[in-house]
Protein backbone atom coordinates (compact mmCIF):
# COMPACT_ATOMS: atom_id res chain seq x y z
CA UNK A 1 0.00 0.00 0.00
CA UNK A 2 1.80 3.09 -1.21
CA UNK A 3 -0.85 5.61 -0.19
CA UNK A 4 -0.43 7.64 2.99
CA UNK A 5 -2.09 5.86 5.90
CA UNK A 6 -5.56 7.13 6.68
CA UNK A 7 -7.07 7.40 10.13
CA UNK A 8 -9.34 4.44 9.49
CA UNK A 9 -6.39 2.36 8.36
CA UNK A 10 -4.53 3.27 11.49
CA UNK A 11 -7.52 2.30 13.61
CA UNK A 12 -7.76 -0.97 11.76
CA UNK A 13 -4.09 -1.52 12.31
CA UNK A 14 -4.58 -0.87 16.00
CA UNK A 15 -7.30 -3.48 15.97
CA UNK A 16 -4.94 -5.95 14.37
CA UNK A 17 -2.28 -5.19 16.95
CA UNK A 18 -4.70 -6.07 19.74
CA UNK A 19 -5.02 -9.61 18.42
CA UNK A 20 -2.51 -11.99 20.03
CA UNK A 21 0.65 -11.94 17.98
CA UNK A 22 0.54 -15.64 17.08
CA UNK A 23 -2.39 -15.05 14.73
CA UNK A 24 -1.64 -11.47 13.70
CA UNK A 25 -2.61 -10.90 10.09
CA UNK A 26 -2.47 -7.82 7.98
CA UNK A 27 -4.77 -7.30 5.04
CA UNK A 28 -1.77 -7.93 2.81
CA UNK A 29 -0.99 -11.24 4.53
CA UNK A 30 -4.57 -12.39 3.96
CA UNK A 31 -4.54 -11.34 0.30
CA UNK A 32 -1.24 -13.16 -0.20
CA UNK A 33 -2.67 -16.33 1.31
CA UNK A 34 -5.83 -16.19 -0.81
CA UNK A 35 -3.66 -15.51 -3.84
CA UNK A 36 -1.42 -18.47 -3.03
CA UNK A 37 -4.39 -20.77 -2.40
CA UNK A 38 -5.89 -19.84 -5.76
CA UNK A 39 -2.63 -20.23 -7.62
CA UNK A 40 -2.20 -23.67 -6.08
CA UNK A 41 -5.62 -24.76 -7.31
CA UNK A 42 -5.99 -26.40 -10.70
CA UNK A 43 -9.61 -25.32 -10.91
CA UNK A 44 -12.06 -23.37 -8.78
CA UNK A 45 -15.82 -23.15 -8.88
CA UNK A 46 -18.36 -21.43 -6.68
CA UNK A 47 -21.79 -19.91 -6.66
CA UNK A 48 -22.54 -16.31 -5.74
CA UNK A 49 -26.07 -15.59 -4.63
CA UNK A 50 -27.80 -12.78 -2.82
CA UNK A 51 -29.30 -9.39 -3.48
CA UNK A 52 -28.02 -6.33 -5.24
CA UNK A 53 -29.39 -2.86 -5.90
CA UNK A 54 -27.43 -2.36 -9.06
CA UNK A 55 -30.13 -0.19 -10.57
CA UNK A 56 -32.83 1.29 -8.37
CA UNK A 57 -34.68 -1.57 -6.71
CA UNK A 58 -32.98 -4.54 -5.09
CA UNK A 59 -32.99 -7.70 -7.14
CA UNK A 60 -31.89 -11.27 -6.74
CA UNK A 61 -28.47 -12.08 -8.11
CA UNK A 62 -27.35 -15.66 -8.55
CA UNK A 63 -24.58 -17.00 -10.72
CA UNK A 64 -21.94 -19.66 -10.80
CA UNK A 65 -18.29 -19.08 -11.57
CA UNK A 66 -15.93 -21.76 -12.85
CA UNK A 67 -12.29 -21.10 -13.48
CA UNK A 68 -9.01 -22.75 -14.43
CA UNK A 69 -6.52 -20.13 -13.22
CA UNK A 70 -3.44 -21.51 -14.97
CA UNK A 71 -5.25 -21.33 -18.33
CA UNK A 72 -6.64 -17.86 -17.66
CA UNK A 73 -10.14 -19.10 -18.32
CA UNK A 74 -13.29 -18.29 -16.39
CA UNK A 75 -16.95 -19.04 -17.00
CA UNK A 76 -19.83 -17.19 -15.42
CA UNK A 77 -23.38 -18.47 -15.72
CA UNK A 78 -26.40 -16.55 -14.48
CA UNK A 79 -29.38 -18.07 -12.65
CA UNK A 80 -30.94 -14.78 -11.54
CA UNK A 81 -32.22 -12.13 -12.13
CA UNK A 82 -34.68 -13.52 -14.69
CA UNK A 83 -33.56 -10.93 -17.23
CA UNK A 84 -30.05 -12.36 -17.22
CA UNK A 85 -30.78 -15.97 -16.36
CA UNK A 86 -29.07 -18.52 -18.62
CA UNK A 87 -26.72 -15.89 -20.00
CA UNK A 88 -23.13 -17.10 -19.96
CA UNK A 89 -19.86 -15.19 -20.13
CA UNK A 90 -16.65 -17.06 -20.92
CA UNK A 91 -13.38 -15.14 -20.74
CA UNK A 92 -9.93 -16.36 -21.62
CA UNK A 93 -6.71 -14.62 -22.50
CA UNK A 94 -7.81 -14.01 -26.10
CA UNK A 95 -11.49 -13.31 -26.10
CA UNK A 96 -14.68 -12.83 -24.14
CA UNK A 97 -17.67 -14.82 -25.35
CA UNK A 98 -21.13 -13.92 -24.18
CA UNK A 99 -24.16 -16.15 -24.74
CA UNK A 100 -27.48 -14.30 -24.73
CA UNK A 101 -30.38 -16.61 -24.04
CA UNK A 102 -33.12 -14.23 -25.23
CA UNK A 103 -31.73 -13.85 -28.74
CA UNK A 104 -29.73 -17.11 -28.90
CA UNK A 105 -26.59 -15.20 -29.86
CA UNK A 106 -22.95 -15.54 -28.91
CA UNK A 107 -20.94 -12.33 -29.00
CA UNK A 108 -17.18 -12.56 -29.41
CA UNK A 109 -15.01 -9.67 -28.26
CA UNK A 110 -11.23 -9.69 -28.07
CA UNK A 111 -10.07 -9.36 -24.49
CA UNK A 112 -7.91 -6.43 -25.52
CA UNK A 113 -10.83 -4.63 -27.15
CA UNK A 114 -13.07 -5.38 -24.18
CA UNK A 115 -10.68 -3.52 -21.91
CA UNK A 116 -11.69 -0.31 -23.72
CA UNK A 117 -15.40 -1.10 -23.70
CA UNK A 118 -18.27 -0.99 -21.28
CA UNK A 119 -19.97 -3.55 -19.05
CA UNK A 120 -17.82 -6.27 -17.56
CA UNK A 121 -15.44 -5.57 -20.42
CA UNK A 122 -14.74 -2.16 -18.92
CA UNK A 123 -12.31 -3.90 -16.63
CA UNK A 124 -8.69 -3.91 -17.56
CA UNK A 125 -8.24 -7.62 -18.04
CA UNK A 126 -4.50 -7.26 -18.18
CA UNK A 127 -4.68 -6.42 -14.48
CA UNK A 128 -6.35 -9.70 -13.62
CA UNK A 129 -3.14 -11.68 -13.46
CA UNK A 130 -3.55 -12.11 -9.74
CA UNK A 131 -5.65 -11.01 -6.82
CA UNK A 132 -2.62 -9.14 -5.53
CA UNK A 133 -2.12 -7.02 -8.63
CA UNK A 134 -5.88 -6.58 -8.97
CA UNK A 135 -6.09 -5.18 -5.50
CA UNK A 136 -3.12 -2.90 -6.09
CA UNK A 137 -5.65 -0.41 -7.44
CA UNK A 138 -7.43 -0.48 -4.11
CA UNK A 139 -6.76 0.51 -0.57
CA UNK A 140 -7.46 -2.65 1.37
CA UNK A 141 -7.79 -2.83 5.10
CA UNK A 142 -8.75 -5.47 7.63
CA UNK A 143 -12.05 -4.52 9.27
CA UNK A 144 -12.50 -7.35 11.74
CA UNK A 145 -11.47 -10.83 12.74
CA UNK A 146 -13.86 -13.31 14.34
CA UNK A 147 -13.82 -16.99 15.22
CA UNK A 148 -11.25 -19.31 16.75
CA UNK A 149 -7.87 -20.40 15.44
CA UNK A 150 -8.14 -22.39 12.24
CA UNK A 151 -11.67 -21.13 11.61
CA UNK A 152 -11.08 -17.39 11.70
CA UNK A 153 -13.16 -15.18 9.50
CA UNK A 154 -11.50 -12.01 8.24
CA UNK A 155 -13.44 -9.07 6.89
CA UNK A 156 -11.53 -6.97 4.36
CA UNK A 157 -12.65 -3.68 2.91
CA UNK A 158 -11.42 -2.38 -0.44
CA UNK A 159 -11.74 1.26 -1.51
CA UNK A 160 -10.71 2.31 -5.01
CA UNK A 161 -7.60 4.51 -5.04
CA UNK A 162 -8.91 6.46 -8.02
CA UNK A 163 -12.14 6.79 -9.94
CA UNK A 164 -15.31 8.63 -9.07
CA UNK A 165 -16.94 5.85 -7.06
CA UNK A 166 -16.83 5.88 -3.30
CA UNK A 167 -18.48 2.46 -2.99
CA UNK A 168 -16.60 0.07 -0.78
CA UNK A 169 -16.27 -3.64 -1.36
CA UNK A 170 -16.15 -5.90 1.69
CA UNK A 171 -14.92 -9.43 1.35
CA UNK A 172 -15.17 -12.05 4.08
CA UNK A 173 -12.31 -14.54 3.97
CA UNK A 174 -12.26 -17.79 5.93
CA UNK A 175 -8.99 -19.08 7.25
CA UNK A 176 -10.21 -22.60 6.46
CA UNK A 177 -9.01 -22.86 2.89
CA UNK A 178 -8.29 -19.13 2.50
CA UNK A 179 -11.34 -18.50 0.39
CA UNK A 180 -14.02 -15.81 0.23
CA UNK A 181 -17.36 -16.63 1.87
CA UNK A 182 -19.28 -13.37 1.38
CA UNK A 183 -18.99 -10.21 -0.67
CA UNK A 184 -20.68 -6.93 0.11
CA UNK A 185 -20.69 -3.64 -1.75
CA UNK A 186 -21.52 -0.71 0.49
CA UNK A 187 -22.05 2.92 -0.51
CA UNK A 188 -20.17 5.69 1.28
CA UNK A 189 -23.43 6.41 3.12
CA UNK A 190 -23.33 2.88 4.51
CA UNK A 191 -26.18 1.55 2.35
CA UNK A 192 -25.76 -2.05 1.22
CA UNK A 193 -25.74 -2.16 -2.58
CA UNK A 194 -24.93 -5.81 -2.94
CA UNK A 195 -24.68 -8.68 -0.49
CA UNK A 196 -23.65 -11.98 -1.98
CA UNK A 197 -22.81 -15.26 -0.33
CA UNK A 198 -20.23 -17.60 -1.78
CA UNK A 199 -21.51 -21.16 -1.81
CA UNK A 200 -20.58 -24.52 -3.32
CA UNK A 201 -16.91 -23.50 -3.26
CA UNK A 202 -14.97 -26.32 -4.83
CA UNK A 203 -11.32 -26.72 -5.69
CA UNK A 204 -9.88 -29.27 -8.13
CA UNK A 205 -13.20 -30.79 -9.12
CA UNK A 206 -11.77 -31.75 -12.52
CA UNK A 207 -13.08 -28.94 -14.73
CA UNK A 208 -11.99 -29.03 -18.36
CA UNK A 209 -11.22 -26.14 -20.70
CA UNK A 210 -13.65 -27.60 -23.25
CA UNK A 211 -16.38 -27.78 -20.63
CA UNK A 212 -15.82 -24.20 -19.54
CA UNK A 213 -15.90 -22.94 -23.13
CA UNK A 214 -19.04 -24.85 -24.09
CA UNK A 215 -21.84 -22.65 -25.40
CA UNK A 216 -25.04 -23.59 -27.27
CA UNK A 217 -24.03 -24.70 -30.74
CA UNK A 218 -27.01 -23.34 -32.65
CA UNK A 219 -26.45 -19.75 -31.49
CA UNK A 220 -25.70 -16.99 -34.00
CA UNK A 221 -22.10 -15.78 -33.69
CA UNK A 222 -21.64 -12.00 -33.54
CA UNK A 223 -18.04 -10.83 -33.77
CA UNK A 224 -17.19 -7.39 -32.52
CA UNK B 1 -24.67 1.54 -12.50
CA UNK B 2 -21.70 0.55 -14.61
CA UNK B 3 -19.39 1.45 -11.75
CA UNK B 4 -21.22 -0.90 -9.43
CA UNK B 5 -21.27 -3.69 -11.96
CA UNK B 6 -17.59 -3.05 -12.40
CA UNK B 7 -16.94 -3.28 -8.70
CA UNK B 8 -18.86 -6.52 -8.50
CA UNK B 9 -17.24 -7.88 -11.62
CA UNK B 10 -13.84 -6.99 -10.33
CA UNK B 11 -14.25 -9.01 -7.18
CA UNK B 12 -15.69 -11.80 -9.21
CA UNK B 13 -13.05 -12.05 -11.87
CA UNK B 14 -10.38 -11.38 -9.32
CA UNK B 15 -11.50 -14.42 -7.42
CA UNK B 16 -11.91 -16.49 -10.52
CA UNK B 17 -8.92 -15.57 -12.62
CA UNK B 18 -5.35 -15.83 -11.55
CA UNK B 19 -2.32 -16.65 -13.59
CA UNK B 20 0.03 -15.12 -16.08
CA UNK B 21 -0.27 -11.99 -18.17
CA UNK B 22 -2.98 -11.83 -20.80
CA UNK B 23 -1.95 -11.50 -24.41
CA UNK B 24 -3.12 -12.48 -27.85
CA UNK B 25 -5.70 -11.58 -30.48
CA UNK B 26 -8.76 -13.19 -31.96
CA UNK B 27 -8.38 -14.83 -35.33
CA UNK B 28 -11.78 -14.79 -36.92
CA UNK B 29 -11.37 -13.71 -40.53
CA UNK B 30 -12.15 -16.56 -42.88
CA UNK B 31 -11.87 -17.35 -46.57
CA UNK B 32 -14.98 -18.92 -48.08
CA UNK B 33 -15.12 -21.08 -51.19
CA UNK B 34 -18.21 -22.61 -52.70
CA UNK B 35 -19.42 -24.45 -55.79
CA UNK B 36 -22.92 -25.58 -56.56
CA UNK B 37 -25.06 -27.12 -59.22
CA UNK B 38 -28.80 -26.68 -59.41
CA UNK B 39 -31.44 -28.17 -61.65
CA UNK B 40 -34.83 -26.85 -62.63
CA UNK B 41 -36.02 -24.06 -64.87
CA UNK B 42 -32.81 -22.01 -64.93
CA UNK B 43 -30.36 -24.68 -63.89
CA UNK B 44 -26.61 -24.44 -64.03
CA UNK B 45 -23.42 -24.14 -62.09
CA UNK B 46 -22.27 -21.56 -59.59
CA UNK B 47 -18.98 -20.78 -57.90
CA UNK B 48 -18.01 -18.23 -55.28
CA UNK B 49 -14.97 -17.03 -53.40
CA UNK B 50 -15.15 -14.61 -50.52
CA UNK B 51 -13.76 -13.30 -47.28
CA UNK B 52 -15.82 -12.91 -44.13
CA UNK B 53 -15.40 -11.17 -40.76
CA UNK B 54 -12.42 -9.11 -41.92
CA UNK B 55 -11.80 -6.47 -39.21
CA UNK B 56 -11.96 -2.99 -40.80
CA UNK B 57 -13.56 0.41 -40.19
CA UNK B 58 -14.21 -0.48 -36.58
CA UNK B 59 -16.36 -3.43 -37.55
CA UNK B 60 -16.30 -6.54 -39.72
CA UNK B 61 -16.32 -6.52 -43.50
CA UNK B 62 -17.28 -9.39 -45.76
CA UNK B 63 -16.97 -9.50 -49.51
CA UNK B 64 -17.48 -12.09 -52.20
CA UNK B 65 -17.44 -12.61 -55.91
CA UNK B 66 -19.44 -15.34 -57.56
CA UNK B 67 -20.31 -16.32 -61.09
CA UNK B 68 -23.59 -14.48 -60.53
CA UNK B 69 -22.91 -11.48 -58.32
CA UNK B 70 -20.51 -9.27 -56.40
CA UNK B 71 -21.33 -8.85 -52.72
CA UNK B 72 -20.11 -6.69 -49.86
CA UNK B 73 -21.27 -6.38 -46.29
CA UNK B 74 -20.36 -4.46 -43.17
CA UNK B 75 -21.36 -5.26 -39.61
CA UNK B 76 -20.61 -3.62 -36.34
CA UNK B 77 -21.54 -4.63 -32.83
CA UNK B 78 -21.14 -3.53 -29.27
CA UNK B 79 -21.26 -6.28 -26.68
CA UNK B 80 -22.04 -5.43 -23.08
CA UNK B 81 -21.43 -8.67 -21.16
CA UNK B 82 -23.52 -9.89 -19.46
CA UNK B 83 -26.33 -7.46 -20.28
CA UNK B 84 -26.67 -7.67 -24.05
CA UNK B 85 -25.45 -6.57 -27.45
CA UNK B 86 -26.27 -4.04 -30.16
CA UNK B 87 -25.53 -4.99 -33.75
CA UNK B 88 -25.92 -3.15 -37.04
CA UNK B 89 -25.32 -4.61 -40.47
CA UNK B 90 -25.65 -3.55 -44.11
CA UNK B 91 -25.29 -5.80 -47.14
CA UNK B 92 -25.29 -5.07 -50.84
CA UNK B 93 -25.13 -7.38 -53.84
CA UNK B 94 -24.95 -6.53 -57.53
CA UNK B 95 -26.08 -9.25 -59.93
CA UNK B 96 -23.85 -9.65 -62.97
CA UNK B 97 -26.98 -9.80 -65.12
CA UNK B 98 -28.09 -6.45 -63.67
CA UNK B 99 -30.06 -5.57 -60.58
CA UNK B 100 -29.09 -4.98 -56.99
CA UNK B 101 -30.16 -6.14 -53.53
CA UNK B 102 -29.58 -3.99 -50.46
CA UNK B 103 -30.49 -4.82 -46.91
CA UNK B 104 -29.82 -3.51 -43.45
CA UNK B 105 -30.43 -4.92 -40.05
CA UNK B 106 -30.41 -3.37 -36.62
CA UNK B 107 -30.70 -5.57 -33.58
CA UNK B 108 -30.26 -5.09 -29.91
CA UNK B 109 -30.92 -6.77 -26.63
CA UNK B 110 -30.48 -5.41 -23.15
CA UNK B 111 -31.56 -7.48 -20.19
CA UNK B 112 -35.13 -8.74 -20.83
CA UNK B 113 -35.81 -6.86 -24.09
CA UNK B 114 -34.70 -7.65 -27.63
CA UNK B 115 -35.57 -5.77 -30.81
CA UNK B 116 -34.74 -6.64 -34.39
CA UNK B 117 -35.38 -4.48 -37.44
CA UNK B 118 -34.61 -5.56 -40.98
CA UNK B 119 -35.30 -3.76 -44.22
CA UNK B 120 -34.43 -4.56 -47.80
CA UNK B 121 -34.89 -3.18 -51.28
CA UNK B 122 -34.13 -5.16 -54.42
CA UNK B 123 -34.41 -5.08 -58.19
CA UNK B 124 -33.37 -8.69 -58.72
CA UNK B 125 -34.51 -11.90 -57.03
CA UNK B 126 -32.62 -13.63 -54.23
CA UNK B 127 -32.29 -16.67 -56.47
CA UNK B 128 -30.28 -14.74 -59.06
CA UNK B 129 -27.63 -13.94 -56.45
CA UNK B 130 -27.68 -17.29 -54.65
CA UNK B 131 -29.52 -20.04 -56.54
CA UNK B 132 -30.13 -22.12 -53.41
CA UNK B 133 -31.48 -19.23 -51.29
CA UNK B 134 -35.13 -19.89 -52.09
CA UNK B 135 -34.97 -23.37 -50.57
CA UNK B 136 -33.56 -22.31 -47.18
CA UNK B 137 -35.44 -23.38 -44.07
CA UNK B 138 -36.33 -19.75 -43.33
CA UNK B 139 -38.70 -18.48 -46.02
CA UNK B 140 -36.99 -16.12 -48.48
CA UNK B 141 -38.89 -13.50 -50.50
CA UNK B 142 -38.76 -14.74 -54.09
CA UNK B 143 -40.05 -11.61 -55.83
CA UNK B 144 -38.05 -10.06 -58.66
CA UNK B 145 -38.23 -6.55 -57.23
CA UNK B 146 -39.69 -4.73 -54.29
CA UNK B 147 -39.11 -3.63 -50.74
CA UNK B 148 -39.50 -5.69 -47.59
CA UNK B 149 -39.26 -5.10 -43.88
CA UNK B 150 -39.29 -7.28 -40.85
CA UNK B 151 -39.79 -6.24 -37.25
CA UNK B 152 -39.42 -8.50 -34.24
CA UNK B 153 -39.60 -7.89 -30.52
CA UNK B 154 -39.00 -10.29 -27.65
CA UNK B 155 -39.65 -9.61 -24.01
CA UNK B 156 -38.66 -11.96 -21.25
CA UNK B 157 -41.62 -12.00 -18.88
CA UNK B 158 -39.94 -14.45 -16.54
CA UNK B 159 -37.09 -16.90 -16.70
CA UNK B 160 -39.22 -19.45 -18.54
CA UNK B 161 -41.65 -17.25 -20.49
CA UNK B 162 -40.98 -14.92 -23.43
CA UNK B 163 -43.58 -12.74 -25.15
CA UNK B 164 -42.95 -12.23 -28.87
CA UNK B 165 -44.45 -9.88 -31.44
CA UNK B 166 -43.49 -9.22 -35.01
CA UNK B 167 -44.48 -8.04 -38.42
CA UNK B 168 -43.47 -8.94 -41.98
CA UNK B 169 -44.08 -6.34 -44.65
CA UNK B 170 -43.51 -6.34 -48.38
CA UNK B 171 -44.93 -9.04 -50.58
CA UNK B 172 -47.35 -10.45 -48.02
CA UNK B 173 -48.04 -8.23 -45.04
CA UNK B 174 -48.71 -9.95 -41.74
CA UNK B 175 -48.28 -9.69 -38.02
CA UNK B 176 -47.61 -12.24 -35.30
CA UNK B 177 -47.99 -12.31 -31.54
CA UNK B 178 -47.24 -15.17 -29.23
CA UNK B 179 -45.50 -16.62 -26.24
CA UNK B 180 -42.62 -19.02 -25.83
CA UNK B 181 -42.05 -21.14 -22.79
CA UNK B 182 -39.58 -23.75 -21.80
CA UNK B 183 -38.82 -26.41 -19.31
CA UNK B 184 -35.32 -27.36 -18.32
CA UNK B 185 -34.86 -31.08 -17.92
CA UNK B 186 -32.18 -31.72 -15.31
CA UNK B 187 -30.82 -34.49 -13.18
CA UNK B 188 -29.41 -34.01 -9.68
CA UNK B 189 -25.77 -34.91 -9.23
CA UNK B 190 -24.61 -36.86 -6.18
CA UNK B 191 -23.21 -34.50 -3.48
CA UNK B 192 -19.53 -33.70 -3.90
CA UNK B 193 -16.98 -34.67 -1.32
CA UNK B 194 -16.44 -31.78 1.07
CA UNK B 195 -19.71 -30.05 0.19
CA UNK B 196 -20.87 -27.60 2.84
CA UNK B 197 -24.10 -28.59 4.66
CA UNK B 198 -25.92 -25.46 3.40
CA UNK B 199 -24.94 -26.00 -0.24
CA UNK B 200 -27.73 -26.72 -2.67
CA UNK B 201 -27.26 -29.94 -4.63
CA UNK B 202 -25.68 -29.42 -8.04
CA UNK B 203 -27.80 -30.31 -11.04
CA UNK B 204 -26.80 -31.19 -14.56
CA UNK B 205 -28.96 -30.23 -17.54
CA UNK B 206 -29.96 -33.11 -19.80
CA UNK B 207 -32.18 -31.22 -22.22
CA UNK B 208 -34.62 -28.41 -22.80
CA UNK B 209 -38.21 -28.56 -23.92
CA UNK B 210 -39.48 -25.39 -25.61
CA UNK B 211 -43.03 -24.62 -26.69
CA UNK B 212 -44.49 -21.83 -28.78
CA UNK B 213 -48.06 -20.59 -29.18
CA UNK B 214 -49.42 -17.61 -31.05
CA UNK B 215 -51.48 -16.07 -33.80
CA UNK B 216 -50.47 -15.05 -37.34
CA UNK B 217 -52.74 -12.70 -39.24
CA UNK B 218 -52.38 -10.81 -42.50
CA UNK B 219 -52.85 -11.00 -46.25
CA UNK B 220 -54.10 -14.47 -47.21
CA UNK B 221 -53.27 -15.87 -43.82
CA UNK B 222 -55.08 -16.16 -40.52
CA UNK B 223 -54.34 -18.89 -38.07
CA UNK B 224 -53.09 -20.02 -34.73
CA UNK B 225 -49.52 -21.20 -34.52
CA UNK B 226 -48.00 -23.76 -32.23
CA UNK B 227 -44.68 -25.46 -31.95
CA UNK B 228 -42.46 -27.58 -29.78
CA UNK B 229 -38.70 -28.16 -29.66
CA UNK B 230 -36.52 -30.53 -27.76
CA UNK B 231 -32.82 -29.82 -27.36
CA UNK B 232 -30.62 -32.45 -25.76
CA UNK B 233 -27.21 -31.70 -24.27
CA UNK B 234 -25.70 -34.01 -26.87
CA UNK B 235 -26.56 -31.45 -29.55
CA UNK B 236 -29.66 -33.26 -30.84
CA UNK B 237 -32.36 -30.69 -31.57
CA UNK B 238 -35.86 -31.48 -32.80
CA UNK B 239 -38.37 -28.83 -33.80
CA UNK B 240 -41.90 -28.91 -35.16
CA UNK B 241 -44.16 -25.91 -35.86
CA UNK B 242 -47.64 -25.69 -37.36
CA UNK B 243 -50.09 -23.04 -38.46
CA UNK B 244 -53.79 -23.88 -38.56
CA UNK B 245 -56.54 -21.50 -39.68
CA UNK B 246 -59.90 -21.48 -41.44
CA UNK B 247 -58.25 -21.33 -44.86
CA UNK B 248 -54.62 -21.85 -44.06
CA UNK B 249 -52.40 -24.70 -43.01
CA UNK B 250 -48.65 -25.00 -42.74
CA UNK B 251 -46.07 -27.19 -41.06
CA UNK B 252 -42.31 -26.94 -40.65
CA UNK B 253 -39.88 -29.29 -38.98
CA UNK B 254 -36.16 -29.72 -38.47
CA UNK B 255 -33.73 -32.18 -36.95
CA UNK B 256 -30.25 -31.15 -35.85
CA UNK B 257 -28.38 -34.37 -35.29
CA UNK B 258 -25.51 -32.78 -33.36
CA UNK B 259 -21.97 -34.05 -33.82
CA UNK B 260 -22.96 -37.11 -35.81
CA UNK B 261 -19.95 -36.82 -38.14
CA UNK B 262 -17.40 -36.37 -35.34
CA UNK B 263 -16.38 -33.53 -33.02
CA UNK B 264 -17.18 -30.08 -34.39
CA UNK B 265 -19.53 -31.41 -37.05
CA UNK B 266 -23.18 -30.65 -37.65
CA UNK B 267 -26.01 -32.27 -39.57
CA UNK B 268 -29.37 -30.66 -40.18
CA UNK B 269 -32.40 -31.98 -41.98
CA UNK B 270 -35.39 -29.70 -42.58
CA UNK B 271 -38.67 -29.52 -44.41
CA UNK B 272 -41.29 -26.79 -44.69
CA UNK B 273 -44.73 -26.94 -46.26
CA UNK B 274 -46.36 -23.50 -46.10
CA UNK B 275 -48.89 -23.18 -48.95
CA UNK B 276 -50.26 -20.01 -47.36
CA UNK B 277 -47.08 -18.15 -48.34
CA UNK B 278 -47.60 -16.25 -51.59
CA UNK B 279 -44.21 -14.59 -52.13
CA UNK B 280 -41.85 -17.31 -50.95
CA UNK B 281 -41.29 -20.88 -51.99
CA UNK B 282 -44.07 -22.78 -50.13
CA UNK B 283 -42.46 -26.22 -50.20
CA UNK B 284 -38.82 -26.46 -49.16
CA UNK B 285 -36.60 -29.25 -47.91
CA UNK B 286 -32.92 -29.74 -47.41
CA UNK B 287 -29.98 -31.40 -45.75
CA UNK B 288 -27.02 -29.39 -44.49
CA UNK B 289 -23.89 -30.92 -43.00
CA UNK B 290 -20.55 -29.50 -41.90
CA UNK B 291 -17.41 -31.02 -40.48
CA UNK B 292 -13.86 -29.85 -39.74
CA UNK B 293 -11.32 -30.59 -42.45
CA UNK B 294 -7.69 -29.53 -42.69
CA UNK B 295 -7.91 -26.50 -40.38
CA UNK B 296 -11.16 -25.35 -41.93
CA UNK B 297 -14.69 -26.55 -42.29
CA UNK B 298 -16.27 -28.33 -45.22
CA UNK B 299 -19.99 -28.10 -45.82
CA UNK B 300 -22.50 -29.89 -48.01
CA UNK B 301 -25.95 -28.57 -48.68
CA UNK B 302 -28.58 -30.41 -50.71
CA UNK B 303 -31.92 -28.66 -51.02
CA UNK B 304 -34.92 -28.23 -53.22
CA UNK B 305 -38.44 -26.95 -53.37
CA UNK B 306 -41.57 -26.21 -55.32
CA UNK B 307 -42.50 -22.60 -56.00
CA UNK B 308 -45.95 -20.94 -55.97
CA UNK B 309 -46.36 -21.54 -59.73
CA UNK B 310 -45.65 -25.25 -59.32
CA UNK B 311 -42.14 -25.41 -60.76
CA UNK B 312 -39.70 -27.55 -58.86
CA UNK B 313 -36.01 -27.03 -58.37
CA UNK B 314 -33.15 -28.63 -56.54
CA UNK B 315 -29.49 -27.99 -55.94
CA UNK B 316 -26.34 -29.20 -54.24
CA UNK B 317 -23.54 -27.06 -52.84
CA UNK B 318 -20.10 -27.82 -51.51
CA UNK B 319 -18.40 -25.14 -49.40
CA UNK B 320 -15.09 -24.77 -47.61
CA UNK B 321 -14.39 -22.15 -44.96
CA UNK B 322 -10.80 -21.56 -43.93
CA UNK B 323 -10.18 -19.37 -40.87
CA UNK B 324 -7.06 -17.21 -41.21
CA UNK B 325 -4.74 -17.22 -38.22
CA UNK B 326 -5.42 -18.73 -34.85
CA UNK B 327 -8.93 -19.91 -34.24
CA UNK B 328 -10.20 -20.13 -30.70
CA UNK B 329 -13.57 -21.55 -31.63
CA UNK B 330 -14.25 -24.36 -29.15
Amino acid sequence: MSNPPKLTSILALCGVLLIPSASAQTAQDIISKVDAAQKAARDISFRLSGNASLESSPQKIDFTVKSIPAQNIARLQFNAPDALADNIVVADKNEIRQYLFLTNQVTVTSTKKAADGAGFGGLDFTQLSSVASLLSQYDVKLLSTTGTAGKRLYQLEATPKKGNTTDKTRVFITEAGWRPTRIQIVSSAGKSLADLNVGNYKVNSGLSVTGLKQLPKDAEIVRQ
Amino acid sequence: MTKRWTALALVLWGTALTGTALTGTVGATALDFGVSYHGGAQGGGWARVGVSDFPALGGRVSAGLSTRAAEVGYGRSLALPPLGVVTARVDAAVALTGGVRMSSRLGGSVGPVALNLWAAGFSTSAGRIDPLALWNFDATDSRERGVAADLRARYRVSRTLIAVAGGEFGGQNMGTVGVEGRRELTRTLPPEEGAQPGDEPETEPVGTLTWRAGVRAGQNVLGVTGGVSYAAESGLNLGLDALVGPKAFGITGSVDAGELLGPGSSVRLYAAYEPWRTTTTPLRAGLAATRPLGGGEVGLNVSGGRSVDGTTGYGARLTYTLPLGESTQP
